[in-house]
This record gives structure tokens, sequence and C-alpha cells, in this order.
């Protein structure tokens, strides 16, 4: 491939990754960039003002993980949780995590 | 036969002649859950495991009052655990790397690259590219050097929150507020620019 364009992305990627061992996995497939302006675009575009912080998300997230596990309509009960959780990658880990957690034991 | 939240309560009190058993029954549900939950993430082993149990379990016990009742006793547990597992984990993962450094190498480098999706029409690309260099000129002009820096790290470099806060001085529920407050100065001075909400959607939302 000697697509100048995939030349020069690749350039770039292996700039902006330099340093060993990131998490991030898009970026191994070389189509990272416009993923993650998209989803940084995204995440402001869709700000709010009454947003909830990671304590207060914490604070509701065995609640609304239960809700989950039940099939219950989330953004409908809790939207400020939810909506935190598309809005804060730790949170969104933490999230996906508990529920990975409760499946296995229930 | 499962403890109700009321058994758990009063079985994790330390003068109730339960405690052991309770706390015996409360480790193989943390053990059990952390286990399945954590299994993709490296550096877990079983050693690990049982250090973060052990701290979970000296920090849940003290607490238990604090507990709501909104939800089952295990869930509760199993958030507070897993909260503590990952925090130490991303820890031992991020302590290492430095945030000056990969905002000098790779953060700062986005606002002076540039991308396009080539199998895209050159129509569509034009829009990209006048999007783009909005959004860096806005990212320059609009945000402090810290929401610059925490927006990079964490958007760009996929550095997690806390991490990024640790190394900033802060901790990571204002390091969320700082963000949101960057989220909010560009958003307005996105619907500011003379673009249409369907530039942005065309380009960037849908795929
Ligand atoms: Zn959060």
């Amino acid at each position: 491939m000697t697509d100048p364009f995939q030349k020069k992305t690749s350039r770039f990627l292996k700039k902006l990754f330099t340093f060993a061992g990131t998490r991030n996995k898009k970026m191994q497939k070389g189509s990272m960039d416009m993923d993650t302006i998209k989803q940084m675009v995204r995440g402001i575009m869709t700000t709010r003002a009454d947003e909830i912080d990671c304590a207060e998300c914490f604070e509701q997230l065995d609640q609304f993980v239960e809700l989950v596990l039940a099939g219950k309509n989330i953004s409908d009960a809790m939207p400020l949780v939810q909506h935190h959780l598309e809005h804060c990658p730790d949170c969104k880990e933490e999230f996906e995590v508990l529920l990975k957690a409760l499946r296995s034991i229930t | 036969m499962e403890r109700t939240n009321e058994e758990w309560l009063s079985d994790l009190k330390e003068s109730s002649p339960r405690f052991d058993a309770a706390i015996v029954e409360l480790r193989l549900v943390l053990q059990k859950g952390l286990s399945a939950g954590l299994k993709k993430w490296q550096g877990l082993n079983k050693e690990t495991l049982e250090d973060i149990i052990q701290d979970v379990l000296v920090k849940i016990v003290p607490k238990i009052d604090t507990f709501q009742g909104n939800c089952r006793f295990t869930t509760w547990a199993l958030k507070i655990g897993v909260n503590t597992a990952i925090t130490e984990l991303r820890h031992r993962r991020w302590r290492d790397v430095s945030l000056d450094e990969i905002i000098e190498s790779g953060g700062m480098n986005f606002l002076s690259g540039n991308m396009s999706n080539p199998s895209y029409s050159p129509e569509k690309q034009t829009i990209q590219h006048l999007l783009m260099d909005t959004l860096k000129r806005l990212i320059t002009t609009e945000l402090t050097e810290r929401q610059r820096k925490a927006l990079m790290a964490v958007r760009i470099q996929g550095m997690p929150l806390e991490e990024v806060a640790r190394q900033m001085g802060t901790n990571r529920n204002s390091l969320y507020k700082l963000l949101h407050d960057a989220r909010l100065r560009l958003k307005k001075a996105i619907l500011k620019e003379d673009l249409t909400p369907e530039d942005l959607i065309d380009s960037f939302i849908s795929s």
C-alpha cells in the first residue's frame, strides 16, 4: 500500500502514540483518527448544562446496573446516569465491569 | 440460601456471632464477581486480586451503615469492589506514563495534524476539513491550558480521568467538571460558528 494518505496517517499515528502500551485498541486498526474525532465532537455536541459528576454517578450506579440487568428502560428511569456514562470513560468502564461481575454471580 | 439485605447488615456487625461466616461469604462473592468482571484486565493475578479483596473488605465493613438499601447488598459491595480494583489496576498501568510527555508527543500534534477520510466524497471531505480546522481553532482559543491538556489526554490519548487527575494535582470528580466545562464552552463556540448542525451531523455524527 503506497497510498500517500495512508502513509501520512500512519506516520501521524506513530507520532501520536509513541509511548508504549496504550490501552486504546482502536489505534491498532489504524483508523482511530476519524473515530476519535467523531467521538469527541459527539461528546461536545451532546453536552448538557445539568450533567451529574462522577461522585453522583457512583452513588446511583448500583441501582442503575440492577435496572439494566432487569431489562428496564434506563434512559427513561435514570437519564442523568445514562448521560454521564456516555461522557465519562472511567465510569463507563466501571459500569461495564460491574455488569459482568453481577452476571457471573446471579 | 441467600442472605437478605437485612441479614447482611446485621451479620456484618462486628459484634454479631455470624460475622466471620458473613465475611467468608462476602469474600466469595467478591472473588467470583471481580475475577469474572476483570478477566480481560492485564496485571490481575491471583495475588493482586486477593490484596484488592482484602482492601475492599476493610473498606466496606466500617461504612456498612451508609448502605441505603436501594439495591441488593451484594450489588453495592461489588460496586465498591469494582471501583477499588479498577482504581488500583489503572494506577499500575499508567503510573509510569508522564502526562506532559504524552501531551507533548501526541495531543498537541493533533492540533497541527490533518486528517480526512479518503473514502468520502470530495464535498464531504471539504466540509470535514473545515470542521476540523474550526474544532482545532476553538480548542486552542476557547479552552484554558488545563482544559486543553485534560481533553487531549482523555479524548485523544485514552488516558483514564483518574490518572490524568492525579498527575494534574486534582481528583477525578473535579477533572470531570473541568472537562464538562470545556465541552460546554466548545459547544457554545461551535454553535456560534457559521456551521449548520447538519454539517456536523453529516460529517461527524453519522458514519
Ligand atoms: Zn465519571
